[in-house]
């Protein structure tokens, strides 16, 4: 069974991309296109991993990474943040935008748009495979 | 000189006018200058959206182009694949400027704080170096440094000396040759240290020179590798940066030999730094709308052990005194200790409140006079005076917190408040000395009226805690006669009642206005009541 990976983002080109992306890695993936639909999505199929962009019309990505965390179905799921604000590299300093984004729950990485492909791979990789409840998995 | 009449009229005449026409250029002025800010925010606003909004297609064209690039929609051919490599290439060199663009609109809206320690600038180089050298050995370009083998750590953020440094190397290499040579050298001078960044390439004209930290300069000389072409922001950046810091930057070169960037930072005094971390803690906390203690611990007779053991060893003294407090504080990474030669050692706790610091600043002084310090094969011990100051319980500034600290030490050192308890029931004495004396409160009691008046004319008290209802002599006529007399009228007061107790209104004794606690009373709301009314009495002092 491939793990399944929801990608909750407004931009139907991105979604496109990431889809055809992580499928050809061996993912099964499903689209939502803002926080309402990602969270009734989530729910209903309770994904291994939900990449999350946080600017979204309707229910923008910190609201649904709460509500994500309000429910015992989608609580335990680890989240990837993609998004144009700015994100922290190793070794420098924290700014006050990351610092409110790590108070959010269940977010296990943040990522910066525009991001490297192989990089995004390896990471959705690491989430998965080192997710508890997401048995052996990819990676390690 | 005398003057005739009527050219005295015209003067004056003239002044008025004079006057009028420049009230109305002040207004013009003030004006514009409003405009100006308006259309400054509006333009700090406008980049940081711009570059915002061109990030999300950006990573679709990015995403896709890798797509292909990887195969994954189908084999491509060998042209097929360089073609996308140049979208690669310039996607990337687009984030590039935006990244730059956003820098520096943060810059020039001041919305840029250094973080800034204690850097060893030398590490600091060695990986600047490192990161660029596969850079350089694609291009055979031969890396160097100069460094003096012991090099005072400058005070800086690394970060953005660190963006400043890849910067001034990116452009080395990119306008040298094969078989050129790029080395970075430090220099240490009076009061300041000169880094500088030095290649053999081929140059800059004498008329580029000046232009060249303005924004979006692009030189008429051969950029040589592509893929390092420049955003035409990073010297404008670099310089902004440097002089955030207190330094200068500044290019020479001779066209056709080679060209030399060169930045200062100043070396700092131990005090100036301080206050300097001060002043950006208190930014940061201004901002996360947190908190922050400054403490100042001074080693009581350190001028006597001066001279009892010299220089050199009550030097090192007090570097030990420094070791134990900063191990005895909980650290966060933007905590600060710094001793000076005059027996002080400074610390900065960023978020710890007026009440933590008040505990943190008693354990401390508790674990500095408990510890044994060896001094000439005997052991000594050392008590110290302790003042603290919180942002923004007690000031706003970094000026005023230290003074703080000094008004405080200049009150004796001793900023601990002498509480006097009056009570005739000795089991709530003693419970509310042990609570008050667990927050670091200088504990007194009185078992009556009368004893309560003794003590107050013997000591110093800074608060009386009065029990309404006692035998001999009830609350309210201990606190008249306490406010009768000028030597203590000023003494804050607290009435402590039991429900149903209060009977100022039935006495007519309305006309004044007290501070009650009621029984049973929760001790956080007594601390917090104690704690105010002494913040009050500081603040009229």
């Amino acid at each position: 069974m491939p793990k399944q990976v929801l990608i909750v983002d407004d931009e139907a080109d991105l979604r496109r991309a990431l889809t055809v992306r992580l499928t050809s890695a061996g993912f099964a993936c499903q689209t939502a296109a803002n926080g309402r639909e990602g969270l009734s999505k989530a729910q209903q199929t309770a994904p291994d991993l939900i990449i999350v962009d946080l600017l979204m019309p309707e229910m923008n990505g910190s609201a649904l990474c709460r509500e994500l965390a309000r429910d015992a179905r989608t609580a335990t799921i680890p989240i990837l943040v993609l998004t144009v604000l700015p994100v922290t590299r190793p070794g420098q300093r924290e700014d006050s935008v990351e610092r409110e984004r790590r108070k959010l729950p269940g977010v296990a990485r943040s990522m910066q748009k525009p991001f490297d492909s192989d990089e995004l791979v390896r990471t959705v990789e690491e989430l998965v495979g080192t997710d508890p409840q997401g048995g052996e998995g990819h990676g390690r | 000189m005398a003057q005739r009449p009527e050219d005295e009229q015209t003067t004056q005449q003239d002044l008025m006018r004079h006057a009028r026409g420049l009230e109305e250029r002040n207004v013009e002025l003030r004006r514009i200058n409003e405009e100006l800010q308006r259309l400054d925010q509006l333009k700090s606003d406008l980049v940081s959206m711009v570059s915002h909004e061109l990030r999300t297609p950006l990573t679709t064209i990015k995403e896709f182009t890798a797509i292909l690039t990887d195969q994954i929609a189908g084999p491509i051919s060998r042209e097929q694949q360089e073609y996308l490599g140049i979208i690669k290439g310039n996607v990337e060199r687009l984030t590039r400027i935006i990244d730059d663009l956003l820098d520096l609109g943060k810059i020039e809206a001041g919305r840029v704080f250094l973080h800034r320690e204690f850097v060893d600038l030398a590490a600091l180089v060695n990986t600047v170096m490192r990161s660029v050298r596969p850079l350089a050995e694609s291009k055979g370009i031969q890396l160097a440094t100069q460094i003096p083998e012991t090099l005072a750590s400058t005070f800086a953020d690394a970060d953005k000396i660190m963006q400043v440094l890849t910067n001034l190397l990116s452009n080395a290499l990119q306008y040298t040759e094969a078989g050129g040579q790029v080395t970075v050298r430090i220099e240490e001078q009076a009061n300041e240290m000169h880094v500088m960044v030095e290649d053999t390439g081929s140059g800059i004209t004498q008329e580029d020179l000046p232009r060249l930290f303005e924004k979006f300069t692009q030189l008429a000389r051969p950029a040589a590798h592509r893929a390092l072409r420049g955003t035409g922001l990073g010297l404008a950046i670099s310089k902004r940066l440097i002089e955030l810091h207190g330094g200068r930057i500044w290019a020479e070169s001779e066209p056709g030999r080679g060209s030399r960037f060169s930045f200062t930072l100043p070396v700092y005094r131990l005090e100036e730094v301080f206050r300097d971390y001060l002043r950006n803690g208190i930014e940061q906390a201004r901002q996360s709308q947190g908190r922050l203690s400054v403490f100042l611990f001074v080693v009581a007779d350190y001028q006597n052990l001066k001279v009892r053991y010299g220089v050199e060893k009550t030097g090192r003294l007090l570097q030990e005194v420094e070791r134990l407090l900063e191990s005895g504080v909980r650290r966060h990474s933007g905590d600060f200790v710094v001793s000076w030669q005059r027996g002080e050692v400074a610390l900065l706790l960023l978020d710890v409140n007026k009440s933590e610091a008040d505990s943190a600043a008693s354990r401390l002084v508790q674990l500095v006079a408990e510890q044994e310090f060896p001094m000439d094969d005997a052991t000594i011990r050392l008590t110290c005076a302790v003042a603290s100051a919180t942002y923004p319980d007690d000031a706003t500034t970094e000026q005023e917190l230290l003074g703080c600290l000094d008004e405080q030490l200049a009150r004796g050192g001793h900023p601990r408040k002498r509480i006097l308890v009056v009570d005739d029931e000795q089991k709530i004495r003693q419970f509310i000395k042990e609570a008050l004396e667990l927050h670091d409160y200088d504990v007194r009691t009185a078992a009556s009226g009368p004893d309560a008046l003794e003590q107050l004319k013997a000591d110093t008290i800074d608060l009386v805690l009065l029990d309404l209802v006692m035998p001999v002599m009830n609350g309210y006529e201990v606190y008249h006669l306490l406010k009768e007399n000028p030597n203590t009228k000023e003494i804050p007061v607290v009435i402590v009642t039991a429900t149903g107790e209060r009977k100022d209104r039935a006495l007519g004794l309305n006309g004044a206005s007290y501070n009650y606690v009621t029984k049973p009373f929760d001790v956080e709301e007594l601390l917090a009541k104690v704690h105010a009314l002494l913040q009050q009495s500081n603040g009229h002092a």
